[in-house]
C-alpha cells in the first residue's frame, strides 16, 4: 500500500521530481565520470610514464615533482567533486521537498502517523535512488566513451588512450557515495516532516520569501574589500612567480594561498556587484518604469542568496575548468610548437673532433663524412629519406665581442639570457670573462646552403665582405636585428664586413626544445677567419652536422630510432671514449665499429660488450695532434621531444577531462537552479500573462535573468582564469615563447566559452519551454 | 450607449463524445458602455467559464465574443495578449498580485507593459491609489498587507490603465466583510466617477447588490435578469435574495 503511494507521489510530482531526479542522474554520471578517470588507461599510461621518469636519471628531479604534484592534485580535486556535487544534489532535494511540505501536512491531517510518512520517504528516496543510480550510471558510461573521443578529436591528441573501458571501481565507489548522500537527504527530509507545527507545513507554500533590500554603500565597500582580497591574492602569487616551479610543496603552498582568497574574494564581489547593480538599477526611475524592468530586477533580488551561492560556486568551477584547460593545452601547445620550431628534422648526428683547419677538406684526411662512416660500418642509411650535413667551424680569432659590447651583455644580463646558457656561472658572469672566451659558431656560404633545404631557411649569396646571423634566442636576436637593421659593420682579419640582410634568420643550429641557438655567424666562402698559420696547423675544434628525416614508409620512427639511438662519447675523468648501445646487438655492433673508426692512428685497444672503452691517454697530453678523435652524439626529435610531449598529452587528456566534467558540472548548477526557480516561478509567470503580458515579454524578462546568472560567473571566471594564466605565462616566459602561449589560451578559451554558452543555450529553451508550459491557463472547473 | 461587450450563441463544452459536459450553452448578452453587470450562479454554473472565454483566457467551441469591435474569438497568437493588455483589466478573487512587487510596483506593471512613458507612471499610479484609499500601503510588498489591500491594489491595477473593460471574478471571495465592503463601495465609486465599464462574477448577494444588472445563470443558460434601476441598494438585496431562492433552493450559495 505504502509503495504504490510512493510510485504514485513521484508520477503525480512528476515534474518537481523531475528536477530532482535530473540533478541526481547528471550527479551520479559526473561521478563516475570523474572516479573512472583512476582506472583508464590514459592514467596507466600516466602511471607508467611518471614511474619512468622516476626512474631514468637523465631526467631531473623536476619532473618527477611535477608528477608527484599532480598525483596529489588529483586527490584533491575528487573531493572538491565530491563537494560540489553533493551541494547539487542537496539543493535540489530542499527544493523538492519545500514544494511538498503542503502534501506532508494535509497526510498528517488526515490522521498518517509520522512514522508512516518516514516509512513513506525512506521508500521513496529507495526507489528514487535505484532508478538514478542505474540512469546515473548509464550515462556516465556513455558519456565518459563521448567524452574522449571528443577530447581526441577536438584537441588532436592521438596518443593519449583513446579507448574506454566500463570501471567497476568507479561504478562501487559512485554507489557508496551517493548512498551517503541519499542518507543524508533523508535525514534532512524528516528533520523537515517533523516539524511540530502543522499549518506551518500546509502553509509553506504561501510564505513569501523577500530577501532585505541590501544598502548601496555597504555593497559598495564590500565590493572594494572584494577586489581588494583578489587582487591582493594575485599580486602576492605574482610577485613568487619565480618560486611556484621550484617545488611541488611551494606551488600546493602557493595555491592553498591563492584558493581561498579567491573563494572570499569572489563571494564578496558577487554579493555586492548583484546588490549595488540591483539597488542602482532600482534607483533609476526611468529604467525601473520600462516594460517589465522592475519584475527582473526584483526576481533577481528575490533568491539572493541562493542565487549568490550558486554563482560563486560557478565561478570556482569555470575559474578551475578554463585555467586547467587553457593552461595545459596551451604550453602543450606551445611546446609542439616549439619543437617543430626547433627541432626541424627527425635526426641530428653532431661529430665533434679536433683537426687542423688545413686538413678538412684535403685528402690527407682519412675520415669521410658522417654519412660515409656510418655507411661504412653497416648502418642502413636508406631509412633516411632526406639528408644533408655541413661543417661548423670555432676559430680564437673570432670572439663573440666582435659583435656584442658591454651595453648589450647587461642587456642580455637583465633580461635573464645569459641565465639559460650552460657556460654562464657565478665565476663567468663579467663581461670580459663571458664574452671573450667562446667564439663564435661559423658556418661558410656553402655549409648554408647544405643546410637550408631541410630547415626551412631562405637562400643567401655573400658577397666577398657580407656577412649574416643566425639565431633564435629572444634577447641574441632582438639585439642583432637591430644593429642589422643599422647596418653594423666589424672588422675582421682585415676586411671589413657590411650585413646582407637587415634582420636576423630565425632559425635553430643545434637540436634543442627552446629557442636556444643565441648565434652562428655565416660568412662567405674563403674568408680568413684565422689570422695566423700556426693557428690554422693547430688542430681546431670543428663540428660535423648530419640533419636527416626519417623515411617512414619503411619503418617506423621508434623502430629507426633504435639504429641511431647510439652514440660515442668522451670520458673526460677517466679520458675514454665511451660508447653508448641500444638493447639490439645488432645495432650495438655498428656502434663499436664505428667506435672504433673514431679514433684515428693505430693503437685501438679491446673493446667490451656492452660499454667499448678505448682507451687513449695522450689525448689530453701536452698537445691534441697527431691524433683525433671523433666524438658521435645522435639526437631523435622523437626520443628527445616527442616521448615529453607524450607525458605532456596523458597530463593535458587529464586537464581536459576534469575540465570538461567540471564545465558541465557548472553548467549543471546554473541550469538547474533554472529550471527550479522557473517552476518556482509558474504563479508568477502565470500573472504576468493574464494582465496582458505578450510572450515576446516574458521570455525577454527571463532571458535577462538567465544572462546574468549565466554571464556574471562567466565574466569572473574569465577575470580570474586570465590572471592565473597571465602568472603562468610570466612563470613559464623562460622556457616558452609567450606570444605562441597567449594565442593558444585565447584559442582554447574562445572554445570552452563557446561550449558554455552552448550550455546556456540549451537551458534557455528548456526552460523556456518550461514557463511557456506553465503559464498556460489551467483547466477550470 | 454603444455595446462594449457582445456575446452571441456562445458554446463551451468539456470532456470528450461519450462524456460532454456543457459548461455554457448557447449564451447571449450584451454589456453597455460604463454599465456595471454583476453575473451570478452556483458553483458549477458556468459563470467562471464564460469569464474566462471573454478574457481571452479561455477559447470558446462556438459562437462570437465581441469587446469593442474585435471578435476576441478570431484574435490568435500575441494579438490576444495585446488586446488583453490594451483593452482589459481583471481582478480576480485570489489577488494574483506579483509577491515580489510592492503595490506600487505592481499597479505600475500595468503601466510599463503597456509602454507608458517613465514620467506619467508616477502620477496615474498616485491618483489612482488615493481613490482606491490605498496611499498608505504603496511601498508595502503583497505579504505585509490585509486581503483587502491587496485587492484594491489589484482593483487600482486593473483600472490604472483605463481598460474599456474590467472582469472581476469573485473579487470579495476572498474577503471578510469589512473589507469586501470596502472594496465594492470603492469599485462603485470608481464606475460612478471614472465611467468604468464593469462585469463581475460572484455569487455573493450582498457584493451583487453594488450592480446595476444581474445575470443569473444556471446549467450553462442565462436563467434571470434583473435590473436595479432606481432601486436603493437594499431593495436591490433583497431582489437578488428573491431570485436566488427561486433559482434552485440551494440555501448554501445565500448567505
Amino acid at each position: 500500500m505504502l509503495s504504490k503511494l510512493a510510485l504514485r507521489n513521484m508520477r503525480r510530482s512528476i515534474r518537481d521530481y523531475s528536477i530532482y531526479f535530473l540533478t541526481l542522474v547528471f550527479g551520479i554520471a559526473i561521478f563516475y565520470m570523474f572516479n573512472t578517470l583512476g582506472s583508464q588507461e590514459v592514467l596507466e599510461n600516466f602511471y607508467r610514464l611518471s614511474a619512468e621518469k622516476a626512474a631514468s636519471a637523465t631526467t631531473g628531479t623536476t619532473t618527477k615533482s611535477i608528477f608527484a604534484a599532480l598525483e596529489s592534485m588529483l586527490g584533491y580535486v575528487s573531493v572538491f567533486v565530491a563537494a560540489i556535487l553533493g551541494f547539487l544534489v542537496v539543493y535540489a532535494n530542499t527544493f523538492m521537498i519545500r514544494r511538498r511540505k503542503k502534501e506532508f501536512g494535509v497526510y498528517l491531517t488526515l490522521g498518517m502517523s509520522r512514522m508512516t510518512i518516514t516509512r513513506l520517504l525512506l521508500l521513496e528516496t529507495l526507489i528514487v535512488g535505484l532508478f538514478s543510480l542505474a540512469a546515473g550510471l548509464l550515462i556516465g558510461v556513455l558519456f565518459s566513451q563521448l567524452m574522449s573521443v571528443f577530447v581526441v578529436q577536438l584537441f588532436g591528441m592521438e596518443s593519449a588512450g583513446a579507448t574506454f573501458v566500463f570501471s567497476f571501481d568507479a561504478m562501487v565507489k559512485t554507489c557508496i557515495y551517493f548512498g551517503i548522500v541519499f542518507v543524508f537527504t533523508l535525514l534532512v527530509n524528516l528533520l523537515t516532516v517533523s516539524e511540530k507545527r502543522l499549518i506551518r507545513l500546509l502553509n509553506a507554500s504561501k510564505r513569501a520569501r523577500t530577501d532585505d533590500v541590501r544598502h548601496p554603500t555597504l555593497s559598495f565597500i564590500g565590493f572594494i574589500i572584494g577586489m581588494i582580497v583578489v587582487i591582493g591574492g594575485y599580486i602576492y602569487t605574482g610577485l613568487n612567480h619565480n618560486k611556484l616551479m621550484s617545488s611541488p610543496e611551494a606551488l600546493l603552498g602557493h595555491i592553498a594561498v591563492l584558493l581561498p582568497l579567491i573563494v572570499i574574494g569572489s563571494l564578496l564581489i558577487i554579493v555586492s556587484i548583484s546588490g549595488f547593480l540591483i539597488s542602482l538599477l532600482n534607483l533609476s526611475k526611468k529604467f525601473r518604469m520600462t516594460g517589465l524592468n522592475v519584475f527582473v530586477i526584483k526576481q533577481l533580488g528575490s533568491k539572493f542568496h541562493s542565487t549568490v551561492l550558486s554563482m560563486t560556486v560557478t565561478t570556482l568551477i569555470l575559474t578551475i575548468t578554463l585555467s586547467t584547460i587553457s593552461g595545459a593545452f596551451s604550453i602543450t601547445n606551445a611546446w609542439r610548437t616549439q619543437i617543430n620550431q626547433n627541432y626541424p628534422v627527425d635526426l641530428f648526428i653532431t661529430r665533434n673532433y679536433t683537426l687542423e683547419a688545413d686538413k678538412i677538406n684535403s685528402s690527407d684526411n682519412k675520415v669521410g663524412s658522417i654519412y660515409e662512416e656510418m655507411k661504412a660500418v653497416g648502418f642502413d642509411m636508406s631509412l633516411l629519406s632526406e639528408y644533408s650535413e655541413f661543417t661548423v667551424n670555432f676559430s680564437p680569432d673570432v670572439p663573440l665581442t666582435l659583435l656584442f659590447d658591454e651595453s648589450d651583455f647587461y642587456e642580455l644580463k637583465n633580461n635573464k639570457q645569459l641565465e639559460l646558457t650552460d657556460s654562464y656561472s657565478e665565476n663567468n658572469n663579467t663581461y670580459d670573462s663571458y664574452f671573450s672566451s667562446p667564439v663564435e659558431n661559423i658556418i661558410f656560404q656553402s655549409e648554408y646552403n647544405k643546410l637550408k633545404e631541410l630547415y626551412h631557411l631562405p637562400g643567401l649569396s655573400l658577397k666577398k665582405n657580407e656577412y649574416a646571423y643566425m639565431s633564435n634566442m629572444e634577447g641574441y636576436k632582438n639585439i642583432m636585428n637591430r644593429k642589422l637593421s643599422e647596418g653594423y659593420k666589424f672588422d675582421l682579419l682585415g676586411t671589413t664586413y657590411t650585413p646582407a640582410r637587415n634582420s636576423v634568420i630565425v632559425s635553430p643550429m643545434y637540436p634543442s626544445f627552446a629557442a636556444m641557438n643565441k648565434g652562428v655567424l655565416v660568412l662567405p666562402d674563403g674568408a680568413k677567419i684565422y689570422s695566423t698559420e700556426e693557428i690554422k696547423n693547430t688542430p681546431l675544434m670543428h663540428t660535423d652536422i648530419l640533419i636527416a628525416n626519417y623515411d617512414l614508409s619503411k619503418n617506423q620512427k621508434d623502430q629507426i630510432d633504435m639504429m641511431f639511438n647510439g652514440g660515442i662519447s668522451l670520458n673526460m675523468t677517466e679520458s675514454l671514449l665511451e660508447v653508448h648501445v641500444t638493447d639490439n646487438p645488432e645495432y650495438m655492433n655498428l656502434w663499436v665499429k664505428l667506435g672504433e673508426r673514431a679514433v684515428i692512428e693505430e693503437d685501438t685497444d679491446s673493446e667490451d660488450q656492452e660499454e667499448s672503452e678505448f682507451e687513449d691517454e695522450e689525448i689530453f697530453g701536452e698537445e691534441f695532434g697527431p691524433r683525433s678523435m671523433y666524438i658521435y652524439q645522435p639526437y631523435s626529435r622523437y626520443i628527445d621531444a616527442e616521448l615529453e610531449l607524450d607525458t605532456n598529452s596523458c597530463v593535458l587528456f587529464i586537464a581536459l577531462y576534469i575540465g570538461l566534467i567540471f564545465l558541465m558540472a557548472c553548467t549543471a548548477v546554473l541550469g538547474l537552479k533554472q529550471l527550479s526557480d522557473s517552476a518556482d516561478n509558474k504563479e508568477r509567470y502565470i500573472i504576468l500573462r493574464r494582465i496582458g503580458c505578450s510572450e515576446k515579454m516574458i521570455n525577454n524578462a527571463f532571458l535577462r535573468q538567465l544572462l546574468f546568472f549565466f554571464l556574471m560567473p562567466l565574466v569572473l571566471a574569465l577575470i580570474h582564469s586570465g590572471s592565473i594564466l597571465f602568472i603562468t605565462t610570466i612563470t613559464m616566459n623562460t622556457f616558452l615563447r609567450t606570444d605562441l602561449l597567449v594565442s593558444s589560451i585565447l584559442f582554447t578559451m574562445g572554445i570552452l566559452c563557446a561550449i558554455y554558452i552552448s550550455f546556456m543555450i540549451v537551458t534557455w529553451l528548456g526552460c523556456k519551454r518550461m514557463i511557456h508550459d506553465v503559464s498556460k491557463p489551467e483547466k477550470t472547473e | 450607449m454603444a455595446a462594449i461587450l457582445e456575446v452571441q450563441d456562445v458554446e463551451k463544452y468539456y470532456g470528450n463524445k461519450s462524456n460532454l459536459t456543457k459548461a455554457i450553452d448557447k449564451m447571449s448578452f450584451t454589456v453597455e458602455k460604463g454599465e456595471f453587470v454583476g453575473i451570478m450562479g452556483a458553483s458549477g454554473s458556468g459563470k467562471t467559464t464564460l469569464l474566462n472565454c471573454i478574457s481571452t483566457i479561455d477559447r470558446v467551441s462556438s459562437g462570437k465574443i465581441c469587446i469593442g469591435d474585435t471578435d476576441i474569438t478570431t484574435l490568435k497568437g500575441d494579438n490576444v495578449n495585446k488586446f488583453r493588455r490594451e483593452k482589459l483589466g481583471f481582478v480576480f478573487q485570489d489577488f494574483n498580485l506579483l509577491d515580489t512587487l510592492t503595490s506600487y510596483e505592481n499597479i505600475a506593471l500595468a503601466l510599463t507593459i503597456r509602454r507608458t512613458p517613465a514620467g506619467e507612471i508616477d502620477g496615474l499610479v498616485r491618483q489612482i491609489a488615493d481613490k482606491l484609499g490605498i496611499t498608505h500601503v504603496l511601498d508595502k510588498y503583497p505579504y505585509q498587507m490585509s486581503g483587502g489591500e491587496k485587492q484594491r491594489t489589484a482593483c487600482a491595477r486593473a483600472i490604472v490603465t483605463q481598460p474599456e473593460l474590467i472582469l472581476a471574478d469573485e473579487p470579495t471571495g476572498a474577503l471578510d466583510s469589512k473589507s469586501a465592503r470596502q472594496l465594492m463601495s470603492a469599485l462603485g465609486q470608481l464606475h460612478t466617477d471614472l465611467g468604468a465599464t464593469i462585469l463581475m462574477v460572484t455569487h455573493d448577494a450582498f457584493t451583487a447588490s453594488y450592480t446595476q444588472r444581474i445575470l443569473f445563470i444556471k446549467d450553462g443558460k442565462i436563467f434571470n435578469e434583473i435590473v436595479r434601476g432606481d432601486d436603493d441598494r437594499k431593495r436591490f438585496f433583497e431582489k437578488i435574495i428573491d431570485v436566488q431562492t427561486v433559482l434552485g433552493g440551494e440555501s448554501s450559495d445565500v448567505i
